[in-house]
């Protein structure tokens, strides 16, 4: 990265900070470096305000200690973490990116988390990456409620043809 | 000697941002008119020797009011103000008589140096009345001060909005001109508030009707967030393909793709211009065709809570060459709209500084 220069460094960071997934980096005691666009929208807190504080200062609604565990695990594995909207459905309390035609009124997010090594090979920082995945869950939740009315309807189906 | 003007547009809104605009001190006796046809009544009255002129107005518009003054050869100087800032509509006002141009909103230091440079205001016009001027001015600021108040609160006032969206819709004009390479008819943006059961007609109407496709894309940035929602009626399939440079055959997937790129076009053209006035930025999620993945009314059942109050602004967009209408509809839901207020009130203060 020692060729990057200044002008690389622009376009490259006008392509973090448009492209239509969070990213936040955050470091060893959860205070946050920095975020992008993404998350500046949908959380109306500039990256600026954000920087200096802790993600549980900013977002009070992460539950801190299961959270901690799982960044815990990736700083000492030196390997990325998951997490799925059907473990944790909202962990950052957005709206839904189409707040009028949207089914459900919360973005439903997936979360990586990725251990930043320093120069050094040691893990200084994390980041975390927050993708939108309102409409594969909403869509996904119909098509559970139709099974399940099919598998009802099914049951009493069966229930009719026992008693003729 | 006092200058009688006049300044003729049908947003109240633009009108006081007119007088905020002209120079203090200026030695002026201002009338107002809301269109085309009271502008021609109050030139022949002597009220109008000059004249600041919008383009989009009821009635009688000002490409209308500028041929009749033409043709009458009515004694009064026209400065043309507005938000279409397509080259053609200036090369037209010009063609038509108009002095000048001046683009929406307003500002200052440009009237300023547009009077000066044609010898409307002279330097003994401004020193002789600066009295009298200046409680003229004083009874004018009083009246954008009560408006500001209005702003303030969470009420909506229409008229800045609307005056917002017809500068947007200007602006967009411009940029549709340049990207579909076609003149847009550029309509009056309608705003109001869209109570839940027109919206449920609107998108039940996109269901039932098979000639009525819709897309939508959610926007977002600075606190301000909601939907804009594009409906093509009896979309013509060869006009579109043409609008859209697409040559060979045309299939469903085709069509749906070539429905949500201009949708894509017509919402950003928009909601560029809308939001540059306003100093923000949005950023827009992927464009959607409308009951194609889920089902509309489950859409309606789902959503209602979300659904009070939305303020919307209706753009009728009509291509003629091309055979094309839609209408453009910019959903803001309620929580924006403390927010918008407040970058509204700037907006007034900044253009008047």
């Amino acid at each position: 990265m020692s060729g990057l220069d200044f002008k690389e460094f622009h376009w490259m960071l006008n392509m973090i900070n448009s492209i239509d997934v969070g990213m936040v980096v955050i470091d060893n005691n959860y205070v946050i470096d920095s975020w992008n666009g993404f998350m500046v929208h949908h959380s109306n807190i500039d990256a600026s305000e954000a920087k200096g504080k802790t993600l549980f200062q900013v977002f009070p609604q992460i539950d801190e200690k299961w959270f901690k565990r799982k960044v815990e695990s990736v700083k000492t594995i030196g390997n990325q973490s998951f997490i799925t909207w059907e473990q944790k459905p909202h962990i950052f309390p957005f709206k839904n990116y189409r707040p009028i035609t949207g089914l459900v009124e919360y973005m439903y997010q997936n979360v990586t988390i990725v251990p930043l090594p320093s120069l050094t090979g040691k893990i200084e920082q994390i980041s975390l990456i927050v993708y939108d995945v309102t409409d594969a869950a909403s869509n996904r939740l119909v098509l559970q409620q139709a099974h399940e009315k099919i598998d009802q309807l099914n049951s009493q189906i069966n229930a009719l043809k026992q008693h003729s | 000697m006092t200058i009688p003007i006049l300044i003729c547009d049908d947003s109240s809104f633009a009108r006081k941002q007119m007088v905020r605009a002209l120079p203090k001190n200026w030695d002026v006796d201002i009338s107002f008119a809301e269109n085309g046809e009271q502008a021609i009544e109050a030139i022949k009255q002597g009220k109008g020797d000059i004249l600041f002129l919008d383009l989009n107005m009821p009635v009688l518009d000002g490409y209308g009011t500028l041929e009749i003054i033409q043709a009458q050869d009515l004694p009064t100087l026209t400065i043309v103000v507005s938000g279409d800032i397509q080259p053609k509509a200036h090369d037209k006002v010009k063609k038509l008589g108009a002095l000048d141009f001046i683009k929406k909103p307003t500002d200052k230091s440009k009237v300023l140096e547009l009077l000066t440079s044609y010898g409307i205001l002279r330097e003994e016009d401004l020193l002789q009345a600066e009295m009298l001027a200046d409680s003229a001015l004083a009874i004018a600021d009083n009246e954008s001060d009560n408006k500001l108040k209005l702003c303030s609160k969470n009420q909506i006032n229409l008229d800045a909005y609307q005056e917002v969206a017809n500068v947007a819709m200007g602006r967009a004009a411009d940029l549709l001109a340049r990207v579909l390479n076609v003149t847009v008819r550029l309509p009056i943006p309608k705003v109001n508030i869209l109570a839940a059961s027109e919206l449920h007609m609107m998108l039940k109407a996109t269901d039932e009707t098979s000639s009525i496709s819709a897309v939508c894309q959610g926007y977002i940035g600075c606190g301000i967030s909601g939907e804009a929602l594009i409906l093509f009626y009896d979309s013509n399939i060869d006009g579109l393909a043409r609008l859209m440079d697409h040559q060979g055959e045309i299939t469903t997937a085709i069509e749906r793709e070539m429905l949500v790129d201009l949708s894509n076009i017509l919402i950003g053209a928009f909601l560029k211009g809308f939001s540059g006035q306003l100093d923000v930025s949005f950023s827009q999620s992927h464009p959607e065709l409308l009951g194609l993945h889920r089902d509309i009314n489950q859409i309606i059942q789902s959503n209602n809570r979300n659904w009070q109050d939305i303020l919307a602004i209706e753009i009728n967009y009509v291509i003629e060459e091309h055979d094309l209408e839609c209408d453009l509809i910019i959903l803001i839901t309620q929580d924006s709209i403390p927010i918008l207020n407040n970058k509204l009130i700037y907006l007034l203060e900044e253009h008047s500084a």
